[in-house]
Formats: structure tokens, C-alpha cells, sequence
């Protein structure tokens, strides 16, 4: 139908596995073959929405960041953690197998376009997946950036490469001191914070991380924005299953993890109490 | 695509009333659709038959604590907690937008009282746009109101005739499959004035999470929905066939178009599709052409020859 402002149409993409990589076990990297339009319009901390099987088993799509985008290669990269039904699934999927993407789907960080910028990069675990890409886009505009991962251990520290490949900073800290600095990345960034000049902390991990970045961000009066999770249904901001809690002057209200977010001023968020 | 054999209509039982005439099947579920905007991006609106909105109350609600949604086997269960703008803001900011379509916009509404769904029907039936009105007596997640109205036949009846009172728009009244004789209540529905009943809404339900060992959903228990539900809203849309005269709108688990016609042959005039959202952006349209496939495989020329014919 004719509209003011016409409405540009979105539509699933064909996505088709060319490979996965395995990060560690439970962990993947799957690059995916797909749709020029979807990879031109994708913007770090934006999130896919993907139906893993044509047989309705299991029924909803599941959401993952966007890792990393080649344009020369046209593909996608998601980089997951087996936890449920459709990561078990997914691990197993071989190359050549179809899969339909939704995206690229809500809002993602806001990359500052001045310079002079020092942002940091903060990724707790599976949190490090949208940083690559983040970072990539960041570097692509001359920004100064430092990225801190935070893992468990050794054996799932990743990703340390790609980052330096780029030629950012990287710091990498486990629980256990088996590999980088021994503690959580939030103290790396808490050292930083007192000696360096930061114009911007992005953030995306266990909530307990990002709140604590949240908090020291405040403190030292940086802005700073953190990437949440929900359990999403339609992806599109419709079903509201989404929700998470944002202040406002009259106190807070719900926005959409899916549409508003998944990223969201690390200020305005109010975190779960655990 | 023509569009006559595909043609349904909820004729108005009472004399100067409105009548629904859809010029398809095939309605968007309530809750499922938002106000249209979110789908506007992936589909035109205007194929559809109708949009059912998200469920209405006289005041904004800002719905139930996370998590709201947990997968279970072939469904969903939700526990949104009727999340919504109330009425005054969906009239003010919704219906403009609802307005640049043609497609029939369906009122879902939803009261504590008898005379919150009256005052919602008044104001409603102000408003140009509106087509018909959905009684939601059968939400589950409300505590005080929905349980209660949904499996109360008495109360039931008394609704449909209050709000036969303040509108001249058609009544659907959207009934709940957590009863023990629906048909008994689809009855009470249309002795109190009811144009239409459309079923089922969610089925009350819950999941555990095993590792906390506690309710996945924080409300503990929400409304199942999606294929795993569909055996249940078929025998149910078939039981209400056998009870009442008045047209049913068939919904529960529909992805595709042969789901679709089993409602159809199981007694709905209409079928809502709800969850199939979530998996297609384009799920509706998916249905409706595969009605249409149907049809034409079978050499039928016209949907309402399929009604009820199950029962034949
Ligand atoms: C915006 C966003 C981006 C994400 N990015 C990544 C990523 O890059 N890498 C990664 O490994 N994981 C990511 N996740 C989490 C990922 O979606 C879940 O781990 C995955 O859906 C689990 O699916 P499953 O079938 O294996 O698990 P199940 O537990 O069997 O899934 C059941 C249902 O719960 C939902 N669900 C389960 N866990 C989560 C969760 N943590 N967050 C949201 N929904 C969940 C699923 O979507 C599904 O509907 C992201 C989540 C969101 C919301
Ligand atoms: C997330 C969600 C929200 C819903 N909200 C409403 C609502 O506000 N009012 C209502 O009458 N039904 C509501 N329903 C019920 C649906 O309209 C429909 O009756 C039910 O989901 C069965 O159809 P389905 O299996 O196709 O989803 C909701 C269902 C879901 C899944
Ligand atoms: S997942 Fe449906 S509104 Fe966000």
C-alpha cells in the first residue's frame, strides 16, 4: 500500500553453513553464507534471530550477537555456547545446511564518530561474541580502542587473536590466573579507569559483570552502555516476553530487549538483584 | 489472487448492529501482533483478514515481572501479564497508524469488572476504525478478573449482555480452554448476545528449571500456546460447533495453511494465528496462501462450503 515515509520491506535471509570452527568444547564459531543486504546493514551489537530447523523442532528462533561480518567473503559469524536444545543442534550441523536469519534485529552500540576517543571494550565469557565485531568498526574509524576479556580459565580463553590481529589492545583475565591477569576483567578496567583517559566503556557478559562496569563507569563519570539479555520469542518487538527495566524521571518502565535494546545506556538500566 | 472464495462473515444477530465481514480467514491472534507495527515491516497488513490487538485495559498496565516466556515442548508458555498502553493511548497513538489499513482492526479488551468492559466497549465504539470487539474473559494471568470471569458461565453471560448494551459493534467473546464443559459456556456466551466466540486461548500451564529447581517463569504459572495445544483447541472448536449457532473463530497451534483447514472442517467460520508468528513474521500470509492451495487442490471454489464439514 502507498504510505508517507515508505516502509522499506524486511525479510528472513537464507543463511548457508560454510563452516565451524570450535572455540572449545561447547563452543563454536559458525561462518555462515548469506544475503548482501543483511550483511551491509548489520551494526555491531545488533543481534540475529535464527530458525535452526525447518521441522519446527525446536519452535522459536534463537538470538545470537553478530560476531563478525566479511563483506569480501559474504558471510556472518556467530559465535555460541552449547546450553540448550538449539545449540545441541547447532554443534552438530554440518556444512552445506540451510538456515533462515532474521536481522540484523534492535539497537546496537553507538560507535562515537570524533575523534579524539579512547573506548574500551569489556567482554565477560560468550559477552566477547559482538565485541569482535565492535571493535573491527571502531578500528575502521581510526578509534583508539581496548578491549579487556574476562573467561573462567584458560581453556576458554579465546579470542585473543583476532583482537590483536586488529591491532588492538588486549588484556585477557581468568578466575583461576591459568592464563592473563588472575581475577574479573572489571578489575583490569577499574586500574584503567584512574590512569587513562576512557570516553566510552562498551560492555556485554553475565549481568553481575556489566552491572559492576555499570557502577564503576558511574563513579568515574564515563559513559558507558552494556548489552542485555532476555529470553526472546518474536525477536521483533511484538510478543513483549522481552522486557527489562529502564529509569526514567517518574522511576522506571519496561523497553524491549529486542527493539530498544539489546544495548542500553549502562546508567539507565535497572539490573536484577542477584 | 481473488479474494471472493476466501470471504467470511460474522453476521450481527441483533438489528441494527454491525455485522464483520473479513475478506479472508485468516486474523492476526491477540498479543501475538502488538498494534501491527512491528509485522507492518515484514508483510502488508491489508492481506490480512483482520489484526485482533494486543489486549486492552481501561489504564496502562505494565505486565509481569521477567522471565515472561519459556519454550516447552512444540509451544511457548507466557506469563506477559497483559502489558499494555490502556485504552485512551491505543486510541490516540495505535489506531492512526491502524487507520492507513484498510485491514479490520479487532478490540481485544480485557476488565476486572463488569463495568470495565463496558466502559471499554462505549469508548471503543467512538472510534472509527474499530470493527469489532474481543471480550478476553479468559486470560489467564490476571488474578482478580480473567480466571474467574473465563470459567464462570453466569458471569460470562452478564458481560456479553453489558457490553451488548454499550456497543453496536459485534461481540466476540474469546473463551478459555481451562473449563470442563466449554461448550456449555460458548452457550451462556451467545445467550448473552455474543456475535462470534473465538477459542482457545492459552492453556494454563508451567515448566521447572531443574538446575534452580525452582518455576522457570516468575509468575509460576502462564498460558501455553503453539502446536502443542492444537489437538486440544480442535476438539475443543469441534465441541462448541455441536453447541452453539453462532460463528467460531479457530485458533491454537495454526502454522500453516493445512492447520488451518482442519479448524475449518472442525467448525470455525475463521482462524487466528498466533505463536506461528514468533517462528514467520510472514506466518499469517504463509497460512492464508495455503488455504488457498487447499481450496484449489480440492477443487473448491468457496472456504464456507469447508465449515464444520468434519461433522458431516
Ligand atoms: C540479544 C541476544 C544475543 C545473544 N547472543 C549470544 C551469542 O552471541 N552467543 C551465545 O552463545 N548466546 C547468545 N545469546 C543467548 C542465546 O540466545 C541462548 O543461549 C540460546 O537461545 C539458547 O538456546 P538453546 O535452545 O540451546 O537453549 P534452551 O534453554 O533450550 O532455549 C529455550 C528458550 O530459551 C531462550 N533462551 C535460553 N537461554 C537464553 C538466553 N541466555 N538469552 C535469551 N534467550 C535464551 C531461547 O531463545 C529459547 O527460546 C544471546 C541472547 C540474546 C537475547
Ligand atoms: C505472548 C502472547 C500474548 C497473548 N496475549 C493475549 C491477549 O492480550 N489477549 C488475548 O485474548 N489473548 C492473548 N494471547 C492468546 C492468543 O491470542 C491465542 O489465543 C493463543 O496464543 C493460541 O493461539 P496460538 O497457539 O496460535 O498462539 C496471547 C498469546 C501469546 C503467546
Ligand atoms: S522478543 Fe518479542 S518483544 Fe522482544
Amino acid at each position: 500500500m502507498e504510505m508517507e515515509g515508505v516502509i522499506r520491506m524486511k525479510k528472513e535471509y537464507t543463511g548457508e553453513i560454510l563452516y565451524q570452527e570450535k572455540m572449545y568444547e561447547g563452543c563454536y564459531r559458525m561462518v555462515i553464507k548469506t544475503d548482501e543486504d543483511l550483511l551491509r546493514t548489520s551494526q555491531p551489537g545488533q543481534f540475529v534471530h535464527v530458525k535452526i530447523n525447518q521441522t519446527g523442532d525446536p519452535l522459536l528462533r534463537r538470538p545470537f550477537s553478530i560476531h563478525r561480518i566479511d563483506l569480501a567473503q559474504g558471510t556472518i559469524s556467530l559465535l555460541y555456547a552449547v546450553v540448550g536444545k538449539g545449540t545441541t543442534i547447532m554443534a552438530l550441523d554440518l556444512p552445506g545446511k540451510k538456515v533462515g536469519i532474521l536481522g540484523p534485529l534492535g539497537t546496537g552500540f553507538s560507535l562515537p564518530d570524533t575523534k579524539p576517543h579512547h573506548v574500551v571494550l569489556i567482554g565477560g565469557g560468550l559477552g566477547a561474541a559482538p565485541l569482535l565485531f565492535t571493535a573491527e568498526r571502531l578500528v575502521e574509524k581510526d578509534i583508539q580502542t581496548t578491549v579487556i576479556l574476562g573467561y573462567a580459565d584458560k581453556h576458554r580463553a579465546m579470542l585473543e587473536g583476532d583482537f590483536k590481529r586488529l591491532g588492538v589492545k588486549t588484556y585477557i583475565s581468568t578466575e583461576d590466573g591459568s592464563v592473563g591477569n588472575k581475577g574479573y576483567p572489571t578489575e583490569v578496567l577499574e586500574e584503567m579507569i584512574s590512569s587513562e583517559k576512557i570516553d566510552a566503556v562498551l560492555t556485554c557478559g553475565p549481568e553481575i559483570m556489566m552491572h559492576k562496569v555499570a557502577i564503576i563507569c558511574e563513579y568515574a563519570g564515563v559513559n558507558a552502555w552494556v548489552s542485555l539479555e532476555e529470553k526472546m520469542a518474536c525477536g521483533v518487538g511484538a510478543c513483549l516476553g522481552c522486557v527489562v527495566r529502564i529509569r526514567d524521571e517518574a522511576g522506571s518502565h519496561y523497553e524491549k530487549a529486542c527493539k530498544e535494546g539489546p544495548v542500553f545506556k549502562a546508567s539507565e538500566v535497572i539490573f536484577h538483584e542477584n | 489472487m481473488k479474494t471472493k472464495g476466501m470471504r467470511v462473515t460474522i453476521p450481527a444477530r441483533v438489528k441494527g448492529c454491525k455485522s464483520l465481514v473479513l475478506d479472508n480467514p485468516v486474523i492476526a491472534a491477540s498479543g501475538t501482533f502488538g498494534f501491527g507495527r512491528e509485522y507492518a515491516e515484514y508483510i502488508d497488513l491489508d492481506k490480512l483478514g483482520a489484526i485482533a490487538v494486543k489486549g486492552l485495559t481501561p489504564a496502562a498496565r505494565e505486565g509481569n515481572p521477567t522471565p515472561r516466556i519459556v519454550e516447552t515442548e512444540m509451544g511457548i508458555i507466557n506469563s506477559i501479564g497483559l502489558q499494555n498502553p490502556g485504552i485512551e493511548k491505543f486510541i490516540a497513538e495505535e489506531m492512526p497508524f491502524l487507520n492507513q489499513y484498510k485491514t479490520k482492526v479487532i478490540a481485544n479488551i480485557s476488565g476486572n469488572s463488569v463495568e470495565e468492559f463496558v466502559i471499554m466497549s462505549k469508548r471503543l465504539s467512538t472510534e472509527k476504525g474499530v470493527d469489532a470487539m474481543e471480550i478476553n474473559v479468559s486470560c489467564p494471568n490476571i488474578h482478580r478478573g480473567g480466571e474467574v470471569f473465563a470459567t464462570n458461565p453466569e458471569m460470562v453471560e452478564l458481560i456479553t449482555s453489558a457490553v451488548r448494551k454499550a456497543t453496536d459493534l459485534p461481540i466476540i467473546v474469546k473463551l478459555s480452554p481451562n473449563v470442563t464443559d466449554i461448550g456449555y459456556i460458548a452457550r451462556r456466551a451467545e445467550a448473552g448476545g455474543a456475535d462470534a466466540v473465538s477459542m482457545i486461548n492459552t492453556v494454563l500451564a508451567m515448566a521447572i528449571d531443574i538446575h534452580k529447581q525452582k518455576p522457570v517463569l516468575k509468575q509460576v504459572f502462564g498460558g501455553l500456546s503453539g502446536p502443542a495445544i492444537k489437538p486440544i483447541a480442535l476438539r475443543q472448536v469441534w465441541q462448541v460447533y455441536q453447541s452453539v449457532n453462532i460463528p467460531i473463530i479457530g485458533m491454537g497451534g495454526i502454522m500453516d495453511g493445512d492447520d488451518a483447514i482442519e479448524f475449518i472442517l472442525a467448525g470455525a467460520t475463521a482462524v487466528s494465528v498466533g505463536t506461528g508468528n514468533f517462528v514467520n513474521p510472514t506466518a499469517c500470509l504463509d497460512v492464508l496462501q495455503g488455504m488457498r492451495d487447499y481450496l484449489e487442490n480440492h477443487q473448491i471454489n468457496d472456504i464456507n462450503q469447508l465449515i464444520g464439514r468434519a461433522h458431516q
